[in-house]
Order: C-alpha cells, then structure tokens, then sequence
C-alpha cells in the first residue's frame, strides 16, 4: 500500500517524458512546494518505455504510469461478459454523446457491480463487447468507415478503462493538470475517495482536440456521398470530439475548482460545460529575480530574433522561418534562432530544415535545440512566436523579465501579457506586438518595426519587464496553489454531490 | 500544452486488420493432393509390373515406394506448410525477389531431413541389396523435393505444368521401370522409378526457376519468420502424420504381411483404402474449382472492402455472402461424394475382384469409401479454416484426427479382421464433426473474429517480424 501523499498530480502525456511549458511548470510547482508530499500518475500513449526527462524531486512519494493504449496479452471471459457489458452499454454511450458526471458514475458502478468480468480483455476483446461497439456504431454513424470507428472506439473507450482499471494512488487532494483522461481519474478519484478534485488547465483540451481532428484529414467522411446540403451528415470527427467533451464535461462536474491562466480560456470551459462559480485564474509566474539578472549583450552586434518553443506543427516554425526570409530584405544580418527540442516530430522538423535550405536562409535561422534559455537570452532582441494555439507562454514571461520586448500570434494569454490586461492600472502600455495566426508578412513586419526603431524597442522591453515583475512572479502562482491544496485537504462532506466545500 | 499523451494516427492503424491478409490458399489443397497422387501411382504399379517381374518383388517395390511416399510426406509436411506461408505473403504483397531464397534454404532443408530419414531407413532399418538401398534412397530424397517444388508452382496456380510434369515424369518411370526390370530386378523396378521422379523434380525445379527470377542472398532468413508459424508447421506434420498413422499401425497388426528383408505392409489394408482414396478426386476437383471460382473473390471482396472503409451494413452483407457461398459449396461437395460413396459401396465387390484382391477387402473397402465421404469434407472444412487463418483451430482438428486416426485403427486392429478400416471411418467422421463445427461458429462470426480475436494487430506482443 501506497503512502497517502498530500497532493496526488495527474499529468497526461507531458511531464516527466516531454520537455514543454506544462511539464516544467508541473516540475517547478512540486519543487516550490515542498514539504507538501505528491504522487505524481503520469498517462501515456503504450508501455514503451520512456526515459524521464526530469529528476524527481524528493517530495515526489512515487511516480505511476498508466498506458491508455497497452498491448493486449490475456484473452476475453466469455459467459460473464454479456451481463458486465449490458450493464455498462447505455452510460458508456451516453458518455461518449457529450456525456456527463452522472454518465461517469453510473459507468463505474457497473464495473464495480461486475468486479470479476471488468477487466480490460473483457470490456474491450468479448464478442458481447464487440457487439456494443457495433450497436454504438449503427446508432451514431452508420455510413462511416467501419474500419475507422472500430479503431477510433478503441482509443476513445480503451483510454478510459485504462484509467478505470488503473491503480489510484492515496492522497488528500487531487490535482489533474488537463481534462482527457487526466481529467477522468480526478474524476474517479473524486468519486471513488470522496476527495476533493482541483483542475488546472493550461490550454484548453476540447480546443486542442478540436484542432488536432481537424487536421485529420484522414479521419474525414469516406462513407458513402451524401445529397444532403444543408446538414453536414456526423461523421468520425465527431465521434471523437463528442467523446472528449463528454470527458470535459465529466470532469468539470466533479472538480471543486476549475483553474486557468487568462481569460479566454473560461469562455471555452463554460461552454463544454464548467460551472462558472467554481472557476478561477491563475496565472503562471516565471522567476523574475533570475532572468532580470541577464545582462543583455550591449550593441553593435548580429540583430537577433528566436522563437523559443518545441518544433512542432502547433508552434507554427514555418512561419517563423518564413517571416525570417522576408526580413532579410530589410535586415540583412539578422539571426533568427529556432531554441527548443526538435526529436518530438522529426517529421516536421526534417520539413523545416528544408524550408530553410529552400529559402537559402542557411546563415540565417539555427536550430539550437534544448538549450539553457538563461545563457542565450542576453543576445535575443526580440522573442517571437507563432504559434496557432498557446496557453500562457512563459517564454514570454521569461524574455519579458530580462527586458525583452515581444512579437507573438494573437492566441492565449499572448495579448494580455503583451498590451496588458484591461484593468491594469497604471496601464503600462504594449511591450511589443500581437499578430494573427499564420501570417509571415505581419510577423515580420511587427519584428521590422522594432528592431529598426531602437527606441521603440527598448521601451517596450522595459514595459515587459515591469509587467512581468509586477504580475507574473512564480512566487505568486506558487502561494496561490499551496493555498489551494491546503483548502481542500479535507474529506467533502457528501462525497456524492460534488459540491465546493471552500 | 496538456495532453497531447498520444498521436491520433497512431491510434487508427487502418491497415492492421487486412495486411495479415494470407493467401493460405493452398496449404490444405497442397496437403492433400499429394498422397492422392501417391495412391494413383501405387494402384498403378498394381497393375503394371504383373507378368514381368516375381510377384514378391513387385509387391517388395510397391511397399518401398509407399514407404519413400510415407515418411518424405510426413518429414517435409513442416517445412512444405510454412514455405506454403511464407510464399502466399511474397505474392500477396507482389513481391518475389526473395523467392529464391526461400526455394533454396527450404530445399537444403528438405533434402538434410530426407537424407537423414533415408539413412535411418536404407542405412539401418532395412535389410537389402546395395543397389537397392542406393535407388531407394534416391527416391526417397527425390521425392521430398517434389512435394517442395510442386509447392512452389501451386502458389502460382500454375497447375497444368504441375500436372504436365507429373503425367511426363510418371510416363517415364513407367516406362524405364519395365524395361529394368527385366534385366536388374527389384533394383531396376526402383532405378527405373527414380528416372522418373528425376524427370517430375527437375523439370519442376526449371519451372519454378523461369517463374521466380532473382539472386540468393539470405536462403536460411525464412527461418526466421517460421517462428511466427510454428502452428502451421506442425499442422502440416500432423495432417501428413494423421493420413498415414493408421496404415503404420496396421503393418504390425494381425494380417500383415512380411515381405523378408525387414519389410512390412498390410496389403489388403492399403489397397483398400489406397482404391478408397480415389473415390475423392471428383471432389477434390470440385472443391478447386469452387475456391477459385466463386469463393476466392467473395472472400477476397470481404476483406477488401474493410480495408475500403467500408459501412458496417456493407461489411454485414459481404459477410453473408461469404456465408452463403460457402454453406452452397459444401453442400455440392456433400452430394457428389455421397453419390460417389453410395455408388462405390455398391460396387466394392466388383472393384476388388477386379484388382484381385480377396474378398476380406470387400468390407474394408466399404469402411473406407464411408472414411473417405468424411475426409473429404474434413479437407473442405480445413481448408475454409485455413483460408481465414484459424490457425490453432486447424492445429487442434490435425491432432483429433491424427490422435483418433491412430487409436481408432490400433482398437480396430486388436478387435479383429472384420474392424479393419472401421477407426479410419469413426476417426475422419468425428475430426470433421469438429472441423465443421469449428468452421462454421467461426465463419458465423467472422466479424469478430476478423476484427478482434483473430486480429494479429491486437494480439502481438511484439512489433510483427517483417514479412518475409
């Protein structure tokens, strides 16, 4: 048996195997917060082994992993799976239709009902479970690809049970840093121990699934052609999104608190379902005493952009790199640094180098890889990012504090940080520039105008600074979550009603 | 960004249910045509050698050449089956650059296990004249590379230079036997046997060598992908086993008859059974053509299409036919062999007054042609399971039937002269109970089956070895 740890952290497909915003911020909150103890219960895709990217730090009790896609060794029960499965048909379908809370309990009642038969073989390799996965198919999208929805169904449901199945460490609260299947355990754990459940999300799962079944061209309609024009006919991209949301929703109804960073974000959590009196902001911080130590290289020397962010397709590097090429014309010797890890997706990255070599901007744009942000700052004049979908970017925060003003996409807290929020009072005015989505013409042109205007670009380098300092001080987010995880250490008075107890 | 744990496409392995899509085509059908042929020839050499040669040395020839058919079927049934596999995936994925390989590292194979075989027997079992020994051994050796080579050209359906091959190279045995014989007797009969094999091997081998051009460069790699096919293997040495473990038990059984020199054989068994088998070609034929005719492309049809994307509904109705084709066909196969079957219980006294055999035979010969209905309905039942690579069903009906073939006619052999054939009859009945009942709850549910119990891409363990 497990030690009950303070704070039970649930990660999904993030920390400790990827580098990236959420998984040091997951990795620097636990370190703050000692002596508060954690269990940390990391969700990834299989069982393949995936080295730790981080070292633990020694509040850490135990780190635990759930594949939500593991290999299938043991075969189906036969007899007894008829009886688990009809009692888990109609909540499970429910669920998946943009289902809720209730769904979820009567999901896990069921297999507590049938303890012997829910195993993981059963639910999803019984000939009874491969009939509900048809009966689901023929109620929701007959005229799809069969073949797509079979493996579609089983990611979808096959994550779930394997949170379902899995071990819940013991803690005193429950903290999911996403809602998926991160959102799910809290979920069951809220459920299942009567604790309470705290949500902090970062960017916004549904939006993030939204995008990325989009770009899924693959997942489109090959069913037969429909004639119906004022209907789009659902196809399989909603069977996914419908999942997700259902697991949103699932887990908003049950979380005492439902935690941001910026405002767009709440807009979107009230529309997959969160109750709005139990949602909060809190921004991220960054160390400010360490980053306005940066001593900024003084001029002449190379003008000098970077997009500090993992290269991948969410970063949008390509625009980066095209936004670079226009504005060589005006700034021939600029260096435009490409700072982050490159192993994610080689795919893409690979597709980058060879825009770079296409656009002959060789002696131009650098990939540096993972590198330590504080030895290369002092020569960044001006940080840039493009990215199509951000949450509340440190990096921003970070060149923000050494005093370096910013170009970045109008996405996430991007504007906020940049011009400010609208009640900051005194107003401190804009610390650079805010752009639109895949534009290399305004990126560039945003970039132009401050590194030709030396004075622009240093006052909006102060205005960040200050900002920064005055808002976004780690030592401020990690005094709000202690705060947090101390108010709601205690057992819920009913644990059957997710009511807020603080 | 949170959760982005996983890939989508990564999840959507669209092509997992049908890239183990195996033309298992013609492992059963590949089985079972040989020892047919093998009867053909035997009955044929009954009739030949009267008149030239001494009765024992005659009956001493064909016992040896049903000796050689015997253990070069049973020691190359592993190896014929998953070489059988191995080449269906080549040309299912269109590529057959690696045959040779295959060609050469199984027949190098094929040839150490006879050769080791044909010591055992020529070498040590037997005692007999060195000429004998010499062009028995030879036939034996020569004979397992055929059903190898014969493999080969199968897969391409390549079946009338099968055919020609055999017709020319059985002509020549014929012929060079008698002549032979004459002069140098027993060995002659075999020297004269083994031309002819030579001919059948060799014009075979040139066959599969125009067929399949390209380089040898790993011949033993195949081995590496029998691994995954240890079921197959030992389908094909307990199918090959199983046909003739009750004519092994029955060469010590009460009746049988010493020829000197070692051998052994149950004579009126064999003929009886060996005449039995024949009433089977019709259908045999039958079923050949019906798989190629109108089951293959449904078959082929259903699969496809899931790999299409195609709509449950869609996938539903395929399956139905699929259903339907099959329970049609073995209907017509049922009533020809039944026909054939009542005919030939009718005929049995005709048939053995006819090769001269006694009239003991007459109701052995009876037992069998009942034996043979339910084997031939057995093969169908097989190969169907075959074809939908129910793998460890077709291993447990190999073992029932191998199993019962051997226990059947051993109680049948302690019973007495009037139980003979009858364990072959309860054996074939009972293994194709099983075998139908397996075929059809399986077939029934294809759907599932195809895509969870018998999916490889949810199955395995490890990342599936590259086909071969």
């Amino acid at each position: 048996m497990k030690r009950t740890a303070d704070v039970c952290i649930i990660v999904e497909g993030a920390y400790p195997y990827v580098h990236g915003g959420v998984s040091s911020w997951v990795h620097n909150l636990i370190t703050a917060l000692d002596p508060l103890s954690f269990h940390v219960v990391a969700l990834k895709a299989d069982e393949t082994n995936q080295p730790s990217r981080f070292s633990m730090p020694s509040n850490v009790l135990s780190l635990s992993e759930i594949a939500l896609q593991p290999a299938q060794y043991q075969s189906p029960h036969g007899p007894g799976a008829s009886a688990t499965i009809g009692a888990l048909e109609q909540p499970l379908k429910s669920l998946l239709c943009h289902g809720n809370g209730q769904d979820f309990r009567q999901v896990i009642d069921a297999l507590n009902t049938h303890k012997g038969f829910a195993d993981r073989a059963t639910l999803m390799n019984s000939e009874a479970a491969f009939g509900m996965l048809q009966r689901m198919y023929d109620s929701t999208v007959p005229e799809c690809s069969f073949l797509q929805y079979f493996w579609s169904w089983r990611a979808l449901v096959g994550g779930l049970f394997s949170v379902l199945l899995a071990d819940l460490p013991p803690a005193r609260v429950y903290h999911a840093i996403s809602t998926g299947y991160a959102g799910l355990l809290l979920a069951r754990a809220v459920v299942e121990t009567g604790r309470h459940g705290i949500l902090t999300e970062h960017g916004i799962y549904t939006n993030e699934r939204r995008i990325e079944i989009a770009m899924a061209e693959w997942l489109a309609d090959r069913g037969k052609p429909s004639l119906e024009i004022v209907k789009r006919r659902r196809d399989l991209r909603d069977v996914w999104l419908d999942a997700f949301i259902g697991y949103s929703r699932t887990c908003y109804e049950l979380s005492s608190r439902i935690i941001t960073l910026y405002r767009g974000n709440q807009a979107m959590q009230l529309r997959d379902g969160a109750p709005s009196e139990r949602m909060a902001l809190i921004p991220n911080g960054v160390d400010v005493a360490l980053f306005s130590k940066i001593v900024r290289e003084a001029r002449p020397k190379r003008p000098t952009i970077a997009l500090i962010g993992r290269v991948v397709q969410i970063k949008d590097v390509k625009t980066f790199i095209r936004a670079a090429a226009l504005l060589r014309v005006k700034v021939p010797q600029l260096r435009a640094l490409v700072m982050g890890p490159t192993e994610e997706d080689p795919t893409y990255f690979r597709e980058c180098r060879e825009m770079v070599t296409h656009l002959d901007l060789g002696q131009c744009v650098e990939f540096t890889g993972q590198v330590q942000l504080v030895d290369y700052l002092g020569v960044v004049d001006i940080l840039v990012l493009t990215s199509i979908s951000e949450a509340q970017p440190l990096v921003l925060l970070e060149a923000g504090a050494a005093g370096i003003p910013a170009v970045a996409t109008d996405v996430g807290a991007c504007r906020d940080i940049i011009e400010g929020h609208p009640d900051e009072r005194p107003a401190l005015g804009a610390g650079g520039f805010t752009t639109p989505l895949a534009n290399p013409q305004a990126t560039a042109k945003a970039v132009a105008d401050l590194l030709l205007d030396p004075s622009l670009m240093n006052h909006c380098g102060s205005v960040m600074r200050q900002r920064t300092a005055r808002y976004y001080g780690k030592e401020q987010t990690n005094e709000s979550y202690r705060a947090l995880y101390e108010s709601h250490m205690e057992l819920k008075v009913d644990p059957l009603k997710s009511q807020v107890a603080a | 960004m949170a959760g982005v744990g996983f890939v989508l496409r990564k999840l959507v392995r669209a092509d997992g249910i049908t890239s183990n899509l195996s033309g298992l085509a013609h492992a059963t059908l590949a089985s079972s045509g040989p020892w047919l042929f093998a009867c053909l020839v035997l009955v044929g050499i009954a009739f030949m050698g009267h008149g030239i040669v001494e009765p024992l040395v005659l009956r001493q020839f064909s016992v040896l050449v049903m000796y050689n058919f015997s253990f070069s079927l049973v020691g190359t049934g592993v190896i014929v089956l998953i070489v059988t596999r191995c080449l269906a995936d080549s040309i299912f994925a269109r590529d057959i650059s690696q045959v040779p390989d295959l060609l050469t590292g199984s027949l190098t194979l094929v040839f150490i296990v006879m050769a080791v075989i044909g010591l055992a027997l020529y070498g040590y079992a037997l005692d007999l004249a060195p000429a004998v020994r010499a062009f028995g051994f030879l036939g034996l050796m020569l004979t397992g590379g055929v059903w190898l080579v014969a493999v080969f050209m199968s897969a391409l359906k390549n079946y009338s230079s099968i055919t020609a091959s055999f017709v020319f190279g059985m002509s020549v045995a014929f012929l060079a036997s008698l002549l032979l014989a004459r002069s140098f007797g027993l060995a002659g009969l075999l020297a004269g046997f083994s031309l002819g094999l030579a001919v059948v091997f060799f014009s075979l081998l040139g066959r599969v060598l125009i067929e399949y051009p390209g380089e040898i460069t790993q011949p033993f790699r195949f081995m590496l992908k029998a691994r995954d096919l240890w079921q197959l293997g030992l389908v094909g040495l307990t199918v090959n086993s199983a046909i003739w473990v009750d004519k092994w038990i029955m060469w010590f059984a009460p009746g049988a008859n010493s020829l000197g020199t070692a051998l052994r054989a149950h004579e009126s068994y064999e003929a009886a059974m060996f005449l039995a088998y024949l009433s089977i070609v019709p259908s045999l034929a039958l079923l050949l053509v019906d798989i190629e005719t109108s089951f293959f492309e449904k078959y082929w049809k259903f699969y496809r299409q899931i790999g299409k994307h195609a709509t449950l509904s869609e996938i539903r109705s395929q399956h139905a036919t699929v259903t339907r084709t099959l329970s049609r066909g073995l209907k017509r196969i049922a009533l020809l062999q039944i026909v054939i079957c009542l005919i030939g219980l009718l005929i049995a006294p005709a048939v053995v007054t006819a090769v001269k055999g006694g009239i003991e035979m007459v109701p052995v010969l009876r037992y069998g042609l009942v034996g043979a209905l339910f084997h031939m309905l057995l093969i169908a039942a097989m190969t169907v399971l075959a074809y939908f690579d129910f793998r460890r069903e077709l291993l447990s009906v190999a073992l029932t039937f191998f199993i019962l073939n051997g226990s059947l006619t051993a109680t049948a052999a302690m019973l007495g002269g009037e139980f003979h054939g009858y364990g072959y009859c309860l054996a074939t009945l009972t293994s194709f109970g099983l075998a139908y009942y397996l075929a059809h709850s399986r077939v029934n549910r294809l759907i599932y089956e195809t895509f969870v119990a018998n999916n490889p891409a949810l199955h395995t363990q490890k990342p599936r070895l590259e086909r071969f």
